[in-house]
């Protein structure tokens, strides 16, 4: 064969890159084509992570800290030989939903290495029906349901300890990607802030999330709940953090007040606590169009306009409670931070941002909320709003 | 080079490149603008290309003549030509030459920066790849294997959930 550049290989390989049986095949041909196709084959395996296999590979890359997590599990880890590659480092995605469904595959593969009932014969085949139907069967929950539980009940006392036992695992594998991952350009965590079942352990996730997060090259974008959360490291200030929150849907009032976005610290670090260093807010809107008061018109005059200020509250993360809790009891210190043009239909884009000597940025309490508002000088006079972003940078 | 596509090239400017082994040809200019052919080509009327022989370059040539009139790809949708394995048929037929050739195609298409004909070529070896064994892939393109046995088992192992998809 006429040696082709690595560049042109790797076009080849890219071709068959939804083929994973034709990668592999091609993987075993010799160590060059080894050395082009690993990166492609491993960047999301399946998509999904559903194979047991792929999970075993995970789990021998984990470090003495992140194995710690399973102990109180009594997880049995894999003491298969280090792999000869360092196939985590080519993670380009990982989500927590995918993991689960993997992690549930990996147990009932584990499981079958003890129960002869599972390995009758054909002991791929029956294991793999067992796959067939995690990949086919998506249950509403974000952890694997109670329908992977079933028959397991021998194995795991109650049900709450076989969730557990996932979230153990998952929060250890979540930890070595961030550290490992070279390449990771997406993390979705979805029902992050879920119901909660076991607090400690979802604090201990979060912590070290946020500590992988913060020690390592980090994705430009983590998808938690409903909230698009990016999170990157400043490059002057390498240790700072930044949350971000957004919201896309218009509104418009003719309240004099009317609460539009909130923000807030993450609060779940344990041993530290996050401290503010800068809110940049961004937002798109406009006034109602017309007035009565043409010498007005294009000023700046006072009619519509947005404000912040900080909402203090100890309650959970429930929007409407925020809503309701703030516009009862208004906050006293409110700074204003765009007016709209007088009477102009236009949308406008405003931009504010709040340094670290401004008391709001230093008065922010991590479970504080950081709320825009948008406001009109008169009753009944619109106020437009189509977009906002609340952006806070902190250090942990 | 009469394959019934050449429009009206008379009426356009022409310019003669030559192989590295001394071959001339004299193409359509509208194919040296449009694929950049030429890095060195200072817009004159002749041209050298240094890496590609005569042989080869006349069947690139032949492609992109054949092809000149085709609409111009966005550099974006890279993902989209990929998951579109349909090959035309005056394509594969224009491929289906022997395996040299393809691959002396491919290497000239990478060299002269003419992507929609690269990313043919690939696609054509690609294929040619696909359900086949490791051991039918190495016979098919003549490959060494350069694993020790145990390195090959190991990679098995560690690799073999890709199988079954």
């Amino acid at each position: 064969m006429i040696a082709l550049p690595n560049e042109c290989l790797f076009k080849i390989f890219n071709n068959n890159r939804d083929s994973y049986k034709n990668l592999f095949s091609c993987l075993l041909v010799n160590r060059q084509w080894c050395r082009i196709i690993v990166p492609i084959l491993w960047s999301k395996p399946l998509d999904d992570f559903r194979d047991a296999r792929i999970i075993n590979i995970y789990l021998l890359a984990l470090n003495v800290e992140e194995q710690v997590q399973s102990i109180p599990f009594k997880i049995m880890l894999p003491t298969d030989p280090k792999p000869l590659f360092d196939y985590t480092s080519y993670t380009t995605s990982i989500d927590d939903y995918h993991l689960c469904k993997g992690i549930t595959c990996w147990l009932n593969y584990e499981r079958s290495k003890y129960e002869d009932v599972y390995l009758l014969d054909g002991k791929r085949n029956e294991l793999k029906r067992e796959d067939d139907r995690n990949i086919t069967f998506y249950p509403e929950s974000h952890f694997s349901g109670p329908e992977d539980y079933k028959g397991y009940e021998d194995w795991y006392k109650t049900y709450e300890h076989y969730e557990n036992i996932i979230r153990a695992t998952k929060s250890s594998l979540i930890s070595m990607l961030l550290r490992k991952s070279e390449n990771l350009n997406f993390v979705g965590f979805y029902g992050f802030y879920g119901i909660v079942r076991n607090k400690i352990l979802e604090k201990l996730k979060e912590k070290m999330l946020i500590e992988a997060l913060h020690k390592n090259v980090t994705p430009y974008s983590l998808d938690i709940g409903d909230n698009q959360l990016c999170i990157n490291e400043e490059k002057p200030n390498r240790h700072w953090l930044s949350i971000t929150y957004s919201k896309n849907k218009q509104c418009n009032g003719t309240e004099l007040n009317l609460l539009y976005l909130t923000g807030s610290l993450p609060t779940s670090i344990e041993t530290v606590i996050p401290k503010c260093k800068k809110i940049e807010i961004t937002c798109e809107s406009h006034d109602q169009g017309w007035s009565s008061y043409p010498e007005h018109y294009g000023a700046c005059y006072l009619s519509t306009w947005g404000e912040v200020s900080i909402i203090t509250t100890t309650h959970n993360y429930d929007d409407k409670f925020i809503v309701h809790n703030a516009v009862e009891k208004e906050p006293k210190i409110r700074y204003k931070i765009y007016s709209n043009r007088h009477a102009d239909y236009s949308w406008q884009i405003h931009n504010y941002v709040f340094l670290s000597d401004h008391p709001l940025v230093q008065s922010i309490q991590p479970g504080d909320f950081v709320g825009l508002w948008i406001r009109s000088r008169h009753p009944g006079w619109c106020n437009y709003i189509k977009r906002a972003e609340i952006k806070l940078y902190y250090t942990v | 080079m009469d394959n019934g596509t050449s429009n009206s090239a008379s009426e356009n400017e022409t310019i003669t490149l030559k192989s590295c082994d001394g071959i001339e040809f004299h193409i359509d200019a509208r194919i040296a603008n449009r694929y950049t052919l030429l890095n060195n080509w200072n817009g004159g009327e002749s041209a050298c290309i240094p890496n590609v022989n005569g042989k080869v370059l006349e069947k690139v040539l032949e492609w992109c003549e054949h092809h000149i009139n085709d609409p111009q790809l966005n550099c974006g949708d890279d993902d989209s030509r990929r998951r579109n394995t349909i090959i035309e048929e005056w394509d594969e037929n224009f491929l289906s030459c022997d395996q040299d050739m393809l691959f002396e195609i491919i290497l000239a298409a990478n060299y002269l920066e003419i992507k929609p004909l690269l990313d043919l070529g690939c696609k054509t070896v690609a294929n040619m790849m696909k359900s086949k064994s490791p051991e039918e892939i190495r016979s098919a393109f003549n490959i060494d294997n350069d694993y020790t046995p145990e390195e090959e088992e190991q990679f098995r192992k560690e690799n073999e959930w890709a199988e079954d998809y």
